[in-house]
């Protein structure tokens, strides 16, 4: 089982597994020195949850926020632990089976993302949908070298 | 041992139940690194496990144990890919011969002598109180709205009964931050057989004087004190206590004394770690300091790299060590603080703060964002002069015939949208100079409790932390010194 959602008009999935809950989108506490994938920090329930705006990483800038956008909150691995993350998404599509056979390898251009952000393209009845690799998609790795970067080489002040 | 006037079984009985601790932690580990096996992180706290199960049982005078686990040690170090079954096996070992030693356990006074000394106390992962805690602040935030709807319809009863929800809440939370608390005792009381070997191996005499052991700290203060307070009695004995022949010519107990001493002082837990040696070899560090270009001062001996020593020891002497100690202390949000006196001995003052987990904070905001600037770097808020300007990132202001340096959030954060026309400036000290923080208001003072970042981000420069204001809003705590250390360094360039 998978949830859908879009972002910029296209549609994402994520195994249903991995999401844990989705969240009105409410302000984000911006956090210095990170990319601008990184939306900020939100409050869940008292434990401080990283925000990550995909349309930004996929270099489409940052997503404006409206009545319908909502905070995807899913579990990723990284470096063997499991952390929570917000994704944003302009909106919830829906809850959908897609079977391991209808799952493709993604094409090698084309999909407007990097191959390896993206598990497989899920070839649904009336359309395709992009599935997430959400380990890989939310490498913090990224942010971590913009934070060091922030250390070594200060903006102009 | 009875001149040490220490409690080794109790020592003991500590050594038993943190080996078994560590002893399961190495074997979870391994469990762990058979699925992820080129996992560092996961290998450098395997090796602290393994680290630690020999200090401790070298300290309760273990020495088998200590031995087993330093080969053990070597083993977890030295190959490229584990041999994990191999390390198992040693597992097996660890837990036989704390099995044997458990059996020769010098007795209780009740007889009781089979099992640890039972008190009705569980251990609890400080993880579990850290969630309480967070549950707590949910549920004042929460009550914060029902508060306000209440107030709109002004129910009489429902007010009173709030009132009383607000005291228990209140109540509940102070529990929780207080099991935090863990006395200072069985940390010293590590230190006994330390002071003792290390001076015998350098033939020396040295004993342990340990006092204020009811003292209570954070549980992970306690937990990050453990190597700055090892590397000050290594330096203690090693540069401080003089050979028993030198004390006697200098009419002194041919005995060192190394004393441990925590009390409340202030709103702060100050440590004290005191010797009774020679004191501070002023001339060598003048010398070492004119040799490094330095200004010569007693706090060069926290700077990164500095020794007086000509030759390395295995005690010290690799310059390595007080700026770790120094560093470890100010991540405690702490300070240090050194007093030497030629031939009667050096005294190390360490200030924490009473608990890890709250902040006296003042709060300030630009736009949408509100920060929480610790308390104890705040002198005064000021508001920024009429024609100073409004887009610059950094500026100066006079204050009271003093130049003060100002840089506005704002702009360093890049907030975006209109500075307002009236801001203010929240003016801090680090060691002798002020800086200012333009902002647009000044939200005022106030306890906020402490929450990481999270382990998605790694420590960002000039963040110490995070908190969830009433709105239930995050607010990120700022770093002052780490901020205004670097502007200067940008300054400087």
């Amino acid at each position: 089982m998978y949830l859908t959602f879009f972002i910029r008009g296209e549609e994402y999935a994520a195994p249903i597994l991995r999401v844990k809950e989705i969240i009105e989108y409410e302000t984000v506490t911006r956090v210095p020195s990170t990319p601008a994938h990184v939306r900020g920090v939100i409050n869940l329930r008292g434990a401080v949850l990283p925000v990550i705006d995909l349309a930004a990483k996929f270099g489409n800038g940052e997503t404006a926020a409206t009545r319908t956008t909502c905070i995807v909150v899913v579990e990723t691995r990284v470096d063997g632990e499991t952390l929570d993350v917000g994704l944003m998404a302009d909106a919830v599509s829906e809850v959908v089976e897609i079977a391991d056979e209808q799952i493709e390898e993604p094409p090698a251009f084309g999909t407007g993302i990097r191959v390896d952000f993206l598990a497989g393209m899920g070839k649904l009845d009336h359309k395709l949908v992009l599935v997430l690799d959400i380990d890989r998609v939310l490498s913090p790795v990224e942010i971590q070298q913009t934070i060091e970067a922030a250390v070594l080489e200060p903006a102009e002040v | 041992m009875d001149e040490f006037d220490l409690n080794y079984e109790e020592l003991y009985a500590t050594f038993i139940a943190d080996a078994k601790e560590d002893i399961a932690a190495l074997e979870a580990g391994l469990l762990a690194l058979e699925e992820t096996p080129n996992d560092a992180e996961l290998r450098r706290e395997l090796l602290r496990h393994a680290h630690t199960l020999k200090g401790n049982a070298s300290c309760v005078g273990f020495d088998s144990f200590a031995a087993f686990a330093h080969t053990y040690e070597a083993q977890l170090e030295s190959a490229d890919a584990l041999d994990i079954p191999a390390l198992l096996n040693g597992i097996d070992t660890f837990r036989k011969m704390l099995g044997v030693a458990q059996a020769f356990q010098p007795a209780a006074p009740g007889g009781r002598s089979e099992n640890l000394p039972y008190t009705s106390t569980l251990r609890l992962a400080v993880e579990k109180l850290d969630r309480m805690l967070d549950l707590a602040g949910e549920i004042a935030i929460l009550r914060g709205r029902v508060q306000q709807i209440i107030s709109a319809r002004g129910d009489d009863l429902l007010v009173e009964v709030e009132r009383q929800i607000d005291q228990l809440q209140r109540e509940l939370q102070e529990l929780i931050m207080r099991a935090r608390m863990v006395p200072v005792g069985p940390l010293f009381r590590q230190y006994a057989r330390t002071v003792r070997d290390l001076a015998s191996a350098h033939g020396k005499n040295a004993r342990l004087v340990t006092r204020g052991e009811d003292v209570e700290l954070d549980t992970t203060a306690v937990e990050l004190l453990r190597d700055p307070l090892t590397h000050m009695i290594r330096n203690a004995i090693d540069h401080g206590i003089e050979l028993p022949e030198v004390r006697a010519a200098n009419g002194k107990s041919p005995i060192g004394t190394i004393t441990l001493d925590a009390r409340h002082e202030a709103g702060t837990i100050t440590i004290r770690i005191s010797d009774d040696g020679a004191g501070l070899d002023r001339g060598a560090i003048a010398a070492r300091a004119r040799s490094l270009g330095m200004d010569d001062s007693d706090r060069l001996i926290f700077e990164p790299g500095f020794t007086t020593s000509s030759e390395v020891t295995d005690m010290s002497g690799r310059g390595v060590g007080m700026d770790v100690v120094r560093r470890a202390i100010e991540s405690l949000r702490g300070s240090i603080a050194i007093e030497t006196s030629e031939g009667r001995g050096t005294t190390f003052t360490l200030r924490l703060p009473l608990t890890l987990a709250m902040i006296d904070g003042f709060g300030v905001a630009a736009g949408d964002e509100t920060w929480i600037v610790p308390m104890e770097h705040v002198v005064e808020c000021v508001e920024l002069p009429d024609g100073e300007s409004r887009d610059d990132t950094t500026g100066v202001l006079l204050l009271r015939d003093e130049i003060v340096p100002w840089v506005r959030l704002r702009k360093l954060f890049e907030i975006g949208g209109d500075t307002p026309s009236r801001e203010n400036v929240l003016v801090v000290q680090h060691g002798g100079a002020r800086a200012g923080f333009v902002v647009d208001e000044l939200h005022g003072a106030g306890q906020a409790v402490i929450k990481p970042l999270g382990n998605y981000f790694e420590a960002i420069p000039g963040i110490a932390g995070s908190s969830i204001l009433g709105s239930g809003r995050v607010a990120l705590i700022l770093d002052t010194a780490t901020i205004v250390r670097n502007l200067e360094m940008r300054g400087a360039a």
